[in-house]
């Protein structure tokens, strides 16, 4: 009598979809009941074509495998909207005449990102041209898991972001070259035509791609080598075209400055606010994700006044301070 | 996509009905390389008393697209590939170029199969999407196969080798958290200077650079220094860091660009892709893996290129 194996992750992201499996040798039992926690739903089993339950219950009994020796599961797990960590166990209990002879259980813990608004001035000042900011928004995730933030003025903000005059050259003489190369692949790919205008269309919105096309994307480049080949060699050029020691310099800050304080990513790090002498209003919205790209609920910072003493702008995220105090990391 | 059991049981039927002709069936066994979509059908057998006398004699053995067929004899291993010869979708086995003395033989016969994408369908693969653990260098892998059952024929049980496994590797905090600040300081003062068009700006932002320059040792060197950490992040690099554990094993990585936001196309890596396989089969439905990321080797190299 064996069990070979049994396996379920240590840990997970929230809204993750969880595997589980079993292995065993040579045991003769009557059936096996699965036990799992609240947060956690089969969304499929595997080797199994009758259940004795419902599956929608913490608790199952398998009678039967199709091929003795394996079950496999597919767990869908819940988001918590506050808890940043769920725990509990799955088990897997082997039983004969009505008695547990073998249990084997495991333990899971699964997080999200939390973000905390900790300190929201309600008047801010710049000074230029040392980009001195006299109060800061105060954030933390307090999650353990990353936080994925695209930082926005919301459409009633009488300041509005922008990008600065050299990043958008950069990015028209970017997206000109990716015109073109998406072009290409829809020539020599039609079967593809609608994703690559779908990407073509994400490439050129700052906003967060969709779960749904990342999906599609990668299984489109997972299941078609060839077209993988193509769309990679295409970014090369891409690259290419538009490689300067300017554009490296650039990236570069931007990749540094996008992971701000702990578990924090800043996915539009360029972003800008134009500012002036005369005081406005600012409404800020962050759309925060987790690594997964499932979007929890924005974040709306209460109005701030902002003023300078001349004219300038300045990086969005330079607004913020990040991290468990509030203290830039 | 199924796969298409039906049409790949065809064609390891003809070459089991071929060679059954002329020759008792000894073992037989079918794997399928994912990667490639071949299939490969691995016959043993044994050449029925009296045929290899007979001087033209010959196995010929039809398989649709056909790729490579591999011929050993047994006890001795001998190679016998001289008695092989491949034409469109079929192979023929020439006796009187087969070892003497040698009446057993293992045909490797490797095949494109009709239809690729069927394996979503048949494993469900997971891999861990972030590392939240403290030490952050653990990424669980886990396979399990969907219908056991589809896998057991008559002609042997199928096994799937070498499927995919992608872990994105999180990166971007081991480079920030080791670069030095005054590096990060210049690099921004170059920054702000190559996109300044203010002469005076411009002038004195020259100025501020040249007093760096006498302060850090990394002004002027900044190029240098970025290809030396890009470098990090080469395949061939990287795979330094990255250990598979059986019963997965590691075959490539790459950079994770972010194809979806144009800024960020010519950063550097926020994650490296690593790619492993492994493989299942009726006897082994399921396999659990582990990729450890050893980020201290990663932060310490970073350092170096600092020091």
């Amino acid at each position: 009598m064996t069990i070979k194996s049994m396996f379920l992750p240590k840990e997970g992201l929230q809204g993750e979809e969880i595997p589980s499996h079993i292995t065993w040798d040579n045991l003769e039992y009557d059936q096996i009941s699965l036990d799992f926690p609240d947060f956690l739903k089969i969304k499929e089993i595997y080797n199994v074509s009758a259940l004795e339950n419902d599956c929608s219950a913490c608790s199952i009994d398998i009678v039967s495998p199709d091929v003795d020796g394996y079950v496999g599961l597919l767990f869908e797990s819940l988001r918590s909207e506050c808890e940043k960590k769920l725990t509990g166990f799955v088990t897997f209990s082997f039983i004969r005449n009505g008695t547990v002879f073998y249990r084997k259980k495991k333990e899971i813990s699964l997080h999200r990102p939390l973000i905390e608004v900790l300190q929201v001035p309600l008047s801010i000042n710049i000074s230029f041209p040392e980009k001195e900011i006299d109060n800061k928004i105060c954030i933390s995730n307090i999650g353990d898991a990353t936080s994925v933030l695209v930082l926005m003025t919301a459409e009633e903000s009488e300041i509005a972001e922008d990008l600065s005059d050299d990043q958008k050259q950069s990015l028209d003489e970017i997206s000109k070259s990716l015109e073109d190369e998406v072009l290409f692949l829809k020539e020599t790919y039609p079967k593809h035509s609608i994703l690559l205008d779908d990407f073509l269309n994400i490439a050129r919105d700052p906003e967060l791609p969709s779960k749904d096309f990342n999906n599609r994307f990668e299984e489109t480049l997972l299941n078609d080598s060839i077209f993988s080949d193509s769309f990679g060699d295409s970014i090369q050029r891409i690259f290419i075209t538009n490689i300067k020691f300017k554009s490296l310099i650039n990236s570069f800050v931007a990749y540094t400055e996008s992971l701000v304080g702990s578990k924090i990513f800043i996915f539009n790090p360029f972003t800008i606010i134009p500012l002036s002498e005369e005081p406005k209003t600012i409404l800020l919205r962050l759309v925060q994700s987790d690594l997964l790209l499932s979007e929890y609920d924005p974040i709306e910072i209460q109005p701030i006044t902002i003023s300078a003493n001349s004219k300038g702008a300045i990086e969005l995220h330079k607004l913020f301070n990040w991290g468990d105090n509030g203290i830039e990391r | 996509m199924v796969l298409n059991v039906d049409k790949l049981l065809q064609i390891v039927g003809k070459i089991h009905t071929s060679l059954s002709d002329t020759s008792k069936i000894k073992s037989k066994s079918i794997s399928i390389r994912c990667p490639e979509n071949k299939g490969i059908c691995s016959v043993g057998f044994e050449i029925k008393a009296g045929l290899r006398r007979s001087i033209c004699s010959k196995i010929t053995v039809p398989v649709p697209n056909l790729t490579d067929v591999q011929l050993t004899g047994y006890p001795y291993l001998s190679q016998e590939n001289k008695a092989i010869v491949i034409s469109n979708d079929k192979f023929d086995i020439i006796f009187k170029h087969l070892s003497k003395h040698t009446e057993t033989f293992i045909a490797e016969v490797e095949f494109t199969l009709p239809d690729g994408g069927y394996l979503d369908n048949l494993v469900q693969r997971s891999s861990q999407t972030e590392s939240m653990t403290d030490s952050k260098d653990e990424y669980w892998m886990d396979a399990q196969l969907k219908n056991v059952e589809i896998l057991k024929t008559e002609y042997g049980n199928v096994s799937l080798r070498d499927m995919d496994f992608y872990v994105d590797v999180g990166v971007q905090e081991d480079v920030k958290t080791q670069l030095p600040s005054s590096f990060l300081d210049d690099i921004k003062i170059v920054d702000a200077w190559l996109s300044e068009s203010d002469r005076v700006k411009k002038y004195n932002y020259s100025m501020e650079h040249l007093r760096q320059s006498k302060k850090t040792k990394y002004a002027g060197e900044e190029k240098n220094l970025l290809r030396n950490l890009n470098e990090l992040f080469a395949s061939s690099r990287f795979e330094s860091f990255v250990d598979v554990q059986h019963p997965f094993h590691y075959s490539k990585c790459e950079k994770v660009n972010d194809f979806m936001d144009l800024s960020q196309l010519m950063s550097f890596p926020r994650s490296i892709k690593v790619i492993s396989r492994t493989n299942l089969s009726y006897e082994n439905p399921a396999a659990e893996g582990k990729l450890i990321y050893n980020k201290k080797a990663l932060r310490k190299e970073i350092k170096t290129i600092f020091d």
